[in-house]
């Protein structure tokens, strides 16, 4: 599978035309992880959005609990999306910690280079854009049907 | 019970998926399953209480209830193997994260035996038992990273033959064809050249025939010269 063909598999990308598609695709690379290996950190600078080709990757937040610190997963990214966001949302900082499950092929984005493009070709970054927000929703969906459910248990 | 005896916790909140895990620890020589949980709180509880040597967690455990199709509400297995190495840093955790990728359908063909535990690392899988957890150097900070294997069953090599049969059988069926196919085509071109040979064959035979009636005709009742050498030279 082309770099493009990976791209366009993604709810992010795949409203794309075949030429952007191209120009996202340049500013790409392919990382490998160990499972167990930390992606980022969070509260570390977000140069980089991540699309999970292979794997299973869990985003962690940092809670403080007493004198330890505590981390609670938030979501858990499967094949075909999309996580690291911070790369092209200021202030670029990473809000969560990615942690590999499995092990686990990423597309690395050029989060600099992506804001780049998507400031000049402001059609390309509307798209973009649009395909956050259908991401956020579903994920605001899912996160209200688990509170729901997990207060009517307690 | 034995002392060296390996005590186990499972945690899953899928039944089937428990089943399956008692079945690949209980394979192994002197691995017991002492507990099992359904939601991360449990997990914790029992962990905490029976101070297993090794708890064994669903990537995709609820921390409460698992929701039908909604992935968010099964994310609570990193948290809490991390919690059980903290709590009981003895017990050995492992986290199993392809349990929902179709492999407990396929154990289903295999059975426990075909099952085995693996550590999936980049350049390749290395197998691993219960036994073998203490003291490793491998554990990430107390969790192992780790996947459940299908070995290769007999049933799918027996498949794969009849496959390399079926693809040889084809082939050979296939060669026989083209072979008729060009022996067909040789046919007429093969009556041209036996009708040839026939009538060159009949010519010469009459050729011969008439030769020697020429002869015959030319010398009279004279038996020809070199008839008669061969009669003298026979009789020396």
């Amino acid at each position: 599978m082309t770099t493009k063909e990976v791209l366009q598999e993604c709810r992010l990308f795949g409203t794309l035309s075949d030429a952007d598609l191209g120009r996202v695709a340049e500013m790409t690379s392919e990382r490998d992880h160990e499972a167990g290996a930390t992606i980022f950190q969070e509260g570390a600078a977000a140069n980089e959005l991540y699309l999970l080709q292979e794997g299973k990757v869990a985003l962690q937040m940092t809670l403080p609990a007493g004198e330890a610190i505590k981390r609670v997963t938030i979501d858990i990214v499967t094949e075909n999306q999309v996580f690291g966001w911070s790369a092209v949302v200021s202030p670029n900082v990473y809000t969560l910690t990615a942690v590999c499950l499995q092990r686990s092929r990423l597309l690395v984005i050029d989060g600099r280079r992506l804001s780049k493009l998507m400031e000049e070709d402001t059609s390309l970054g509307y798209q973009v854009m649009q395909g956050f927000i259908k991401v956020v929703a579903s994920r605001l969906d899912d996160t209200r049907q688990v509170l729901l459910s997990e207060r009517s248990v307690t | 019970m034995k002392s060296n005896n390996i005590r186990v916790v499972l945690a899953s909140d899928s039944p089937r998926t428990r089943d399956v895990l008692r079945q690949v620890v209980e394979k192994e020589t002197g691995a017991v399953v002492i507990g099992e949980a359904e939601n991360s709180a449990r997990a914790l509880n029992l962990t905490k209480n029976l101070r297993p040597d090794v708890a064994i967690i669903d990537t995709s455990l609820p921390y409460v209830v698992g929701l039908e199709d909604v992935a968010l509400s099964r994310i609570g297995g990193l948290d809490t193997a991390q919690s059980i190495v903290e709590r009981t840093p003895k017990t050995r955790v492992v986290l199993l994260g392809n349990l929902d990728t179709g492999v407990l359908n396929e154990h289903e063909l295999a059975g426990a035996a075909g099952v085995t535990l693996i550590r999936d690392r980049l350049d390749r899988s290395i197998p691993f038992t219960l036994r073998e957890l203490s003291g490793q150097e491998w554990l990430d900070n107390g969790v192992v990273f780790a996947n459940l294997k299908l070995k290769r069953r007999r049933t799918a090599t027996r498949s794969s033959n009849l496959i390399y049969a079926g693809m040889f059988l084809g082939g050979a069926t296939i060669a026989v064809g083209w072979l008729l196919i060009v022996a067909l085509w040789l046919v007429p071109a093969g009556v041209y050249i036996a009708a040839t040979g026939a009538a060159v064959l009949l010519g010469s035979l009459a050729a011969k025939i008439l030769r020697s009636a020429w002869r015959r005709f030319r010398n009279g009742r004279q038996p020809a010269p070199d008839e008669a050498t061969a009669t003298v030279e026979s009789g020396q």
